[in-house]
């Protein structure tokens, strides 16, 4: 009797263990949008709690459209050629080069915004430089909230050199971002944020086409400019 | 007798050397300014401020340094810490830059959804968590745009890439912004013709008692 007390207990912990997916990682199956996020690739099939985020090039007509049109109206230089709009679990973004593809421009959605100002809740612009690097991930956190109403965070991250794939660490799954464009990734989260010195830490890996993981780092971003 | 050095050491060495002037070159920027002379001080609530207050509070900051993501100065009108790369946050050095210097001249809350008003002491380090761009957006419980054509001393023009406040308005239509203009050029006073600029929207801080 003595003996199988802490058998049953061992069980039931390790049943608990398996019922929660055993990483602890569970992927949400909502983007901010309430659409079903898009497959993960399979080649990413290795990174456990993994949600795939839903991305759309933008071309031409499609700046002339909501909510694109909201975005880029008092940008210099009239509608860039090509942006990238991504739905992630928390926030979306719309990131594109001006004209002169001298910057970088993004706008910052959300469920929910403390001071509702028009379909954004944020915007960032940037110096885009030699070779797609930028010299600040010009993090935002002003104004944006989930339906919950916690604070987004957004973030410009650079993959790595051969980066697919963007991967986001969060508390409780990851998010894959699609890096194929030539711009920089702005990610959006919850988690990591530190208000009284107004920054945020991210963890990200990068994944060339074939799965295999060519950047691991850790952004410290803080609000500046 | 010349001894060759062997191969592996003499590129041992060389890299040595290479880290070393490396190093140096970037401790030379970092000034460690914010370790040295700032702190994290709570701020002093005031049910009480004014634009006239506010100014003062911005003429402290007059010929300090510019820090990128910074909020931390003194008085002594020398920017402590010069040349420093640009856009790094991580530099430490002296100085706002100039959604921080608005933020602290304007005496706003870390918390966003707060209106109220607090006093940051000079060595407080602090930014903010509003960007330019929030500021051009009015973000932010204490934030509002406005109209251009109205904005009096202490509002602010800002874009998506800068903000500077209202120091005095010219004979002509320009105006005296006091602001945190660069990592070259600290905080101090111009004449800009923002007020003119498409690019430039007006912001006021709601709630002053004079």
């Amino acid at each position: 009797m003595t003996a199988w007390r802490p058998a049953a207990a061992a069980t039931l912990l390790l049943a608990a263990a398996a019922g929660c997916g055993g990483s602890g990682l569970h992927a949400p199956d909502r983007l901010s949008d309430g659409s079903t996020p898009p497959p993960v690739p399979a080649v990413l099939e290795g990174v456990h709690g993994a949600v795939m985020t839903g991305t759309r090039v933008l071309r031409g007509q499609d700046f002339e459209a909501e909510p694109a049109v909201d975005c880029i109206k008092d940008v210099p230089g009239g509608a860039p050629p090509a942006g990238v709009e991504a739905v992630a679990v928390d926030g979306h973004t719309l990131t594109f080069a001006t004209a002169d593809r001298q910057r970088l421009v993004a706008c910052d959605g959300a469920a929910r915004a403390r001071e509702p100002a028009g379909r954004w809740c944020g915007t960032a612009s940037t110096k885009w430089l030699n070779g797609g690097r930028i010299e600040d991930p010009r993090l935002d956190l002003a104004n944006c909230l989930t339906a919950g109403r916690a604070t987004v965070a957004y973030a410009w991250v650079v993959p790595a050199a051969r980066a697919r794939w963007l991967v986001v660490d969060h508390d409780h799954y990851r998010e894959v971002y699609d890096a194929g464009s030539p711009f920089p990734v702005r990610v959006s989260t919850t988690e990591g944020i530190d208000d009284a010195t107004s920054s945020a830490t991210l963890h990200v890996r990068s994944y060339d086409a074939s799965g295999k993981e060519v950047g691991d780092e850790t952004v410290n971003a803080q609000v500046a400019g | 007798m010349i001894r060759r050095i062997p191969a592996p050491v003499a590129a041992f060495a060389a890299a040595l050397a290479l880290s070393l002037a490396c190093a140096g070159a970037a401790w030379a920027y970092h000034t460690n300014f914010t370790g040295a002379y700032c702190n994290y001080a709570a701020p002093d609530y005031t049910n009480y401020f004014t634009r006239d207050g506010s100014m003062t509070v911005a003429l402290r900051a007059r010929w300090e340094g510019y820090q990128w993501g910074g909020g931390c100065w003194n008085d002594d009108d020398v920017d402590q810490s010069p040349g420093d790369p640009v856009e790094r946050s991580d530099t430490r050095g002296e100085g706002p830059d100039c959604s921080g210097f608005t933020f602290k001249v304007w005496r706003e809350d870390l918390d966003t959804s707060n209106q109220g008003a607090w006093q940051w002491g000079m060595l407080r380090n602090v930014h903010g968590p509003y960007s330019a761009a929030s500021f051009l957006g009015g973000a932010g419980a204490p934030n509002d745009t406005y109209p251009k054509s109205a904005l009096i001393r202490m509002d602010a023009l800002a874009s998506t890439d800068h903000v500077g406040m209202i120091y005095a308005r010219n004979a002509d239509g320009s105006d005296q912004i006091i602001e945190a203009k660069g990592e070259a050029y600290g905080v101090n006073i111009w004449t800009r013709t923002y007020r003119g600029s498409s690019a430039f929207g007006g912001v006021r801080r709601v709630g002053w008692d004079a």
